[in-house]
C-alpha cells in the first residue's frame, strides 16, 4: 500500500496525529459509518462472488473434493484446451510484445511524419469492445470474407481457429504493449543515451547498451500484459475461433451451454489461479521496468532519429498496422450498410432498421446499456474516491485489506467474475438474477479498481498540509472531504467515469453470464447476432458502440487537456 | 603522481567561430546561440556562465556534438569537428543530472566507454581502477548508481567521463542537484582532478560564486552573445557592462557624469561630489554619463562630518562575519557591506553618515541605469 503503518513503540506516549483508532471512530462516526459501508461493500461485490467460484470447484456433495480438476487433467479433449489457451496466449504475447515495441519505437523516438497521428490511431482499438477485430477478420476472410471470397475466390475456413484468433488478438491488444513502451520509453533521460554517445557508442551501440537495457522488464512485463489479455478473451474464441476451444470459450460453453457448474467453476479457477499470478508478476516488474532514471527529472524531449531507411522503414511498419487497425473498423461500417456481406453488397440500412425498428429490442438495448454503464460508472467512481480517500488520508483500520479486495478484480478475469456473480446472486439472500441491479453491480467492480487507482494518485498529490489547513480553519474531515479534497480531484474523477463508462459498454466476457432479456446489453446482442449468422446487423450494433465511445472519448481529451492553469493543481 | 601522468594527455584547445544556433519549430524560430566566437587555452578551464536561457548550455551541447551549429566551426586541437558525430569527437561530459547506467555498476559504468570500444579486459581494469581510486569511489566499485548519495554519483559521472581519456572535458552544471555544502566539496574536488590532469574544460553554470571559485576564465553569455571573458578577478573589477556588473557578485549603480579623464584615472561627479574612478569600459569622454558600478565593500561609513557624501541609514542586517546597511542618499538607496565588528559597533537607523568610496571598488560602465538606480540584489 502507499502508506505504511508503524505502530508507535510500547512504553512511549503515543505520539501526536496517533491517536488510537476507537477513539477516532468515536469522534468521527462519519468516518465509521463510510468505513462499514466500503467495507459490506468489498465483501459483497468482490468475496462473495468469489466464494461462489471456489465453492462448486472444490466441493462436492459437501465434501472437499478435486475430482472435477483430476477429470479435466485426465481427459484429453481438457488438456488440449489447456494447451491451446496456452499456445495462443503465447503466440499473441511474444508478436504483440514484438509490434507494441517497434511501434511505440517509431512513433516516439524516430523521426516520421505526424506521430501524433499514429499515436491515435493506436488508441483506437483501446477503447473498442474487442471482439470486433474477430467480428471484421471474419467479414474480411472469412468463408464469404471481402479479400479471401470476393477477391480470391476462396471458400475456405483455413482462417477460424488460431490464425484468426491470433489476428484478432493481436490487433485489438498490441496497443497496450504500445501503451507500456511509450510511457518507458518517454521516461528515459536523454541525457542518459547522450552520456553514452559521448562515451564513443554508436547509435545501434546506444539502443543494444543502454536504450534495450532500461526496457528489459518492461519488455517481460508487456509480454504478460498481452498473455493475461490473451487469457482472458473471450469475445474473440467466441466469434471467430471455430473449434479451437480455450478455456474461457469452454467455461462459457460449459455454464450457459451445460449448465454445468462443477466443471465450469473448476476451470475458472484452473484460469483465476495462472492469471492472477502473472498479474501479480506483472505487476511487480512494471514497478522494476520504472527505473530509467536515477535522479530526478528528464532533462527533455529526446531528439528523434533520422536516416532515411529508418524513417522510411518505420513510417511504412506503422502505416501498415494503421492501415490494418483501419480496415477492420471500415469493415465494420461496410457490412453495417451492405445488404448481404459476402454476397450481395449493394447500400442499404436494413440493418439499423432490423435492429432498432419498431419490433426489436435493439433500441431498448442501446438506451439499457447506456443508462447502466452510467449508473455504474457513477457507483464506481464514487466508491473509488473515497476508498481512495480513506487509504491516503485515513488510518482507519484494515486499509491493507480492503485495498487489495479492492484492486482485486483487476487481476481477476472477467468470466471468473462473471460466473461468481451468476451463481452468488443467483439464489437468497441476494436474489437478483434478471434485474438491473447485477449488470450494474457487475459494471461497477470490474472499473472500481481504476477509480480507486486514480483516486489514490490524484490525493496523493495533494499536499497533505492543505487538509491540515483546513482541519485548522474548523473543518471538520466531511467538509475537507467535500470543499478541498473533492474539488481538487475533479478532473482525475471526471476523466475516470468517462473511463468507466467506455470500459462498461464495451466489456463482454464478464456480463455475458448476468444479461437477460429484460436487461440486455449492446455487446451480449452483438454476439447474439452474430451466433444467428447476421454479421451485418452485429456490425450495426458496432458501428454504434464505436462511434458513441470515440465521441466520449474526444469530449473527455478536450475537456481534460482544456482544463487551462487549474488543472495543474494534480499535476 | 603516477595516475596524473597515465591518465593526462596532450591538452588541446577548443576554438568557437562564429557559432550560431537557432532552434525551428513550425511556430517558432529561437535563436539560441548568436555568434559565439571563443578559444579555450590547453589545459584551461573556462566557465560559461550566465542566466537560464543565455545560450550557455547549447554551446557546450555543441562542442560535444549533441546538436548541430546552425553556422560556424569548432575545432578541437587542430581538427574540425563540426561533422563528427559525438560519438567520434573524444569529448567527456559530465550531465546536470549525472546520467548514469541505472542498469550498470559503477565499475561497469566507469567501463563503458573501453568495453564499446571492444578494449581487452585487462586493459579496461588497469584503465578504470587509477580513476576510480582518483575519484576515491574504488569501495563501490560494485554497487549500483541507485544505492549512491548524490555526491557519489557525480564521482561517478566524472569517472566515466575520464576513463575514455577524453581530449576535452564538459561540465553541464554538474552541482546544481547536490545541497549547498556538498556542492562546495565537490567543486574543489572538480577543479583538483582537473589542475591534476591538465585537460581542456568547458563547464557551464548559472551559479556565478561557482564560476569565480573554480575557473580560469569566465565567459558571461547574455542572450546568445558572450559579452566579457575573463579571469574572475577581472570580470569583477573591470565588469564590461552593466549586465555583467550585475551578474557578478552585488554592486549599486549610480549614474555619474565624467569630468575629466586622464591616462591614470577619470573623475566623475555625483551625489554632488568628485570621485575618482581608476577603470572603466568603453571610452566615456568628459561631460559623457557613465553608470557608476559601487561594490558594497567598497562603501565606508564614517562620521558625517569626515565625507563630502552623506546618507541616512535605512535599514541595516546582522549577518555575523558582515553587517549590510542599506543608505539613502541623494535619492538612491546604498547597499554597503562591512565587516560586522570592524569596532564601534553597528549605525542604527535614522542616523546620518558620511559615505567614503575607495577607489579600487569603483568602475564606470556605459550609459546610464536604465531601471532607475538602485542596489543589485
Amino acid at each position: 500500500m502507499i502508506t505504511t503503518r508503524s505502530a508507535p513503540p510500547a512504553g512511549l506516549p503515543v505520539p501526536l496525529g496517533r491517536r488510537p483508532l476507537l477513539r477516532e471512530f468515536v469522534q468521527e462516526p462519519l468516518l465509521a459509518g463510510a468505513t462499514a459501508l466500503l467495507w459490506l461493500w468489498l465483501l459483497l461485490v468482490v468475496a462473495y462472488p468469489l466464494v461462489h467460484v471456489f465453492l462448486p470447484a472444490l466441493f462436492q456433495d459437501g465434501r472437499l473434493s478435486g475430482a472435477t480438476f483430476s477429470r479435466i487433467f485426465a481427459l484429453p479433449y481438457y488438456r488440449k484446451i489447456l494447451g491451446n489457451t496456452l499456445l495462443l496466449a503465447t503466440l499473441v504475447a511474444s508478436a504483440g510484445t514484438l509490434i507494441g515495441f517497434a511501434y511505440a519505437f517509431v512513433v516516439v523516438r524516430v523521426a516520421i511524419p505526424r506521430p501524433g497521428l499514429f499515436h491515435l490511431m493506436a488508441l483506437l482499438p483501446t477503447i473498442s469492445p474487442p471482439f470486433i477485430f474477430g467480428l471484421s477478420i471474419i467479414m474480411l476472410l472469412g468463408r464469404r470474407g471481402l479479400i479471401t471470397h470476393g477477391l480470391l475466390g476462396l471458400g475456405t475456413g483455413a482462417l477460424y481457429g488460431l490464425p484468426g484468433l491470433i489476428l484478432a488478438q493481436l490487433l485489438g491488444f498490441f496497443p497496450f504493449a504500445y501503451l507500456l513502451f511509450r510511457n518507458l520509453l518517454l521516461g528515459i533521460e536523454p541525457a542518459m543515451e547522450e552520456a553514452a554517445t559521448t562515451l564513443g557508442a554508436g547509435r545501434w551501440q546506444v539502443f543494444r547498451t543502454v536504450t534495450l537495457p532500461l526496457l528489459a522488464a518492461g519488455v517481460a512485463s508487456a509480454f504478460l500484459l498481452l498473455f493475461i489479455y490473451s487469457l482472458t478473451d473471450l469475445g474473440n474464441p467466441l466469434v471467430i475461433g471455430g473449434d479451437y476451444t480455450v478455456i474461457a470459450s469452454q467455461i462459457y460453453m460449459a455454464i450457459i451451454g451445460q449448465y454445468n457448474l462443477p466443471l465450469g467453476t473448476a476451470l475458472a479457477v484452473l484460469l483465476l489461479v495462472p492469471s492472477t499470478l502473472l498479474f501479480l508478476a506483472q505487476k511487480a516488474l512494471e514497478r522494476r521496468s520504472t527505473f530509467a532514471t536515477v535522479t530526478g527529472k528528464p532533462s527533455g524531449p529526446p531528439r528523434r532519429l533520422t536516416g532515411r531507411a529508418l524513417t522510411a522503414g518505420g513510417a511504412a511498419f506503422c502505416s501498415l498496422v494503421v492501415l490494418a487497425i483501419l480496415a477492420v473498423y471500415l469493415t465494420m461500417l461496410g457490412g453495417a450498410v451492405t445488404r448481404l456481406w459476402g454476397v450481395n453488397y449493394q447500400l442499404t440500412l436494413k440493418h439499423f432498421e432490423s435492429i432498432f425498428g419498431t419490433f426489436s429490442l435493439g433500441f431498448k438495448t442501446l438506451r439499457d446499456t447506456i443508462l447502466l454503464a452510467t449508473v455504474a460508472a457513477l457507483l464506481a467512481g464514487i466508491v473509488g474516491v473515497i476508498l481512495g480517500y480513506l487509504l491516503v488520508r485515513t488510518r482507519v483500520p484494515g486499509r491493507a485489506a480492503m485495498d487489495f479486495l479492492a484492486t482485486l478484480p483487476l487481476a481477476v478475469p472477467g468470466v471468473v467474475i462473471g460466473i461468481g456473480f451468476a451463481i452468488a446472486f443467483n439464489r437468497p439472500p441476494f436474489l437478483l438474477s434478471g434485474t438491473a441491479a447485477i449488470i450494474i453491480l457487475i459494471f461497477a467492480v470490474r472499473t472500481m479498481p481504476y477509480g480507486l487507482r486514480s483516486a489514490v494518485a490524484a490525493v496523493g498529490q495533494i499536499d497533505r498540509a492543505i487538509d491540515e489547513a483546513s482541519f485548522v480553519a474548523g473543518a471538520s474531515r466531511a467538509q475537507t472531504f467535500r470543499r478541498v479534497v473533492l474539488p481538487l480531484v475533479r478532473r482525475a474523477f471526471v476523466a475516470g467515469l468517462i473511463y468507466n463508462f467506455t470500459r462498461n459498454i464495451t466489456s463482454l466476457s464478464a456480463v455475458i453470464f448476468v444479461v437477460s432479456p429484460r436487461w440486455n446489453l449492446v455487446t451480449a446482442a452483438m454476439l447474439a447476432e452474430v451466433d444467428a449468422g447476421r454479421v451485418s446487423g452485429a456490425a450495426a450494433f458496432g458501428v454504434f458502440l464505436v462511434v458513441l465511445v470515440l465521441t466520449l472519448n474526444i469530449l473527455i481529451m478536450r475537456f481534460v487537456e482544456g482544463q487551462g492553469p487549474a488543472g495543474r493543481w494534480e499535476s | 603522481m603516477r595516475t596524473s601522468t597515465q591518465l593526462s594527455t596532450q591538452a588541446k584547445p577548443i576554438r568557437l567561430r562564429g557559432l550560431r544556433k537557432v532552434f525551428a519549430t513550425r511556430r517558432e524560430r529561437v535563436e539560441a546561440v548568436r555568434d559565439v566566437s571563443l578559444t579555450v587555452e590547453p589545459g584551461e578551464l573556462l566557465t560559461l556562465l550566465g542566466p537560464s536561457g543565455c545560450g550557455k548550455t547549447t554551446v557546450l551541447r555543441m562542442i560535444a556534438g549533441l546538436e548541430d551549429p546552425t553556422a560556424g566551426e569548432i575545432y578541437i586541437g587542430e581538427t574540425q569537428v563540426n561533422d563528427l558525430p559525438a560519438n567520434r569527437r573524444r569529448v567527456g561530459m559530465v550531465f546536470q543530472n549525472y546520467a548514469l547506467f541505472p542498469h550498470l555498476t559503477v565499475f561497469e559504468n566507469a567501463a563503458y566507454a573501453l568495453r564499446i570500444r571492444r578494449r581487452p579486459e585487462t586493459e579496461v581494469h588497469e584503465a578504470v581502477q587509477p580513476v576510480l581510486s582518483l575519484l576515491d569511489i574504488e569501495a563501490h566499485a560494485d554497487r549500483m548508481p541507485a544505492l549512491l548519495s548524490g555526491g557519489e554519483q557525480q564521482r561517478v559521472a566524472l569517472a566515466r567521463a575520464l576513463v575514455s581519456r577524453p581530449d576535452v572535458l564538459l561540465f553541464d552544471e554538474p552541482l546544481s542537484n547536490l545541497d549547498a555544502k556538498l556542492r562546495i566539496q565537490v567543486r574543489g574536488e572538480i577543479r583538483r582532478i582537473q589542475r591534476t590532469l591538465g585537460i581542456t574544460s568547458v563547464y557551464v553554470t548559472h551559479d556565478q560564486s561557482e564560476a569565480m571559485s573554480l575557473s580560469d576564465r569566465i565567459a558571461i553569455m547574455q542572450a546568445g552573445r558572450v559579452v566579457q571573458v575573463g579571469p574572475p578577478q577581472e570580470i569583477y573589477r573591470r565588469p564590461a557592462t552593466q549586465f555583467v556588473a550585475d551578474f557578478v557578485g552585488r554592486a549599486n549603480f549610480v549614474p555619474a557624469r565624467v569630468l575629466t579623464r586622464g591616462p591614470a584615472g577619470m573623475a566623475v561627479e555625483f551625489l554632488g561630489s568628485t570621485v575618482d574612478v581608476a577603470t572603466w569600459s568603453g571610452d566615456p569622454q568628459p561631460a559623457d554619463t557613465v553608470c557608476l558600478v559601487i561594490r558594497p565593500e567598497a562603501i565606508r561609513l564614517v562620521a558625517q562630518g569626515e565625507a563630502a557624501a552623506k546618507g541616512t541609514v535605512r535599514r541595516i542586517e546582522y549577518q555575523g562575519a558582515a553587517a549590510e546597511c542599506h543608505i539613502e542618499s541623494g535619492g538612491h538607496m546604498f547597499l554597503a557591506i562591512f565587516e560586522a565588528d570592524e569596532g564601534g559597533g553597528l549605525p542604527s537607523e535614522g542616523m546620518v553618515m558620511g559615505l567614503r568610496f575607495r577607489t579600487s571598488g569603483l568602475h564606470a560602465v556605459a550609459g546610464q541605469d536604465p531601471m532607475g538606480s538602485r542596489a543589485s540584489a
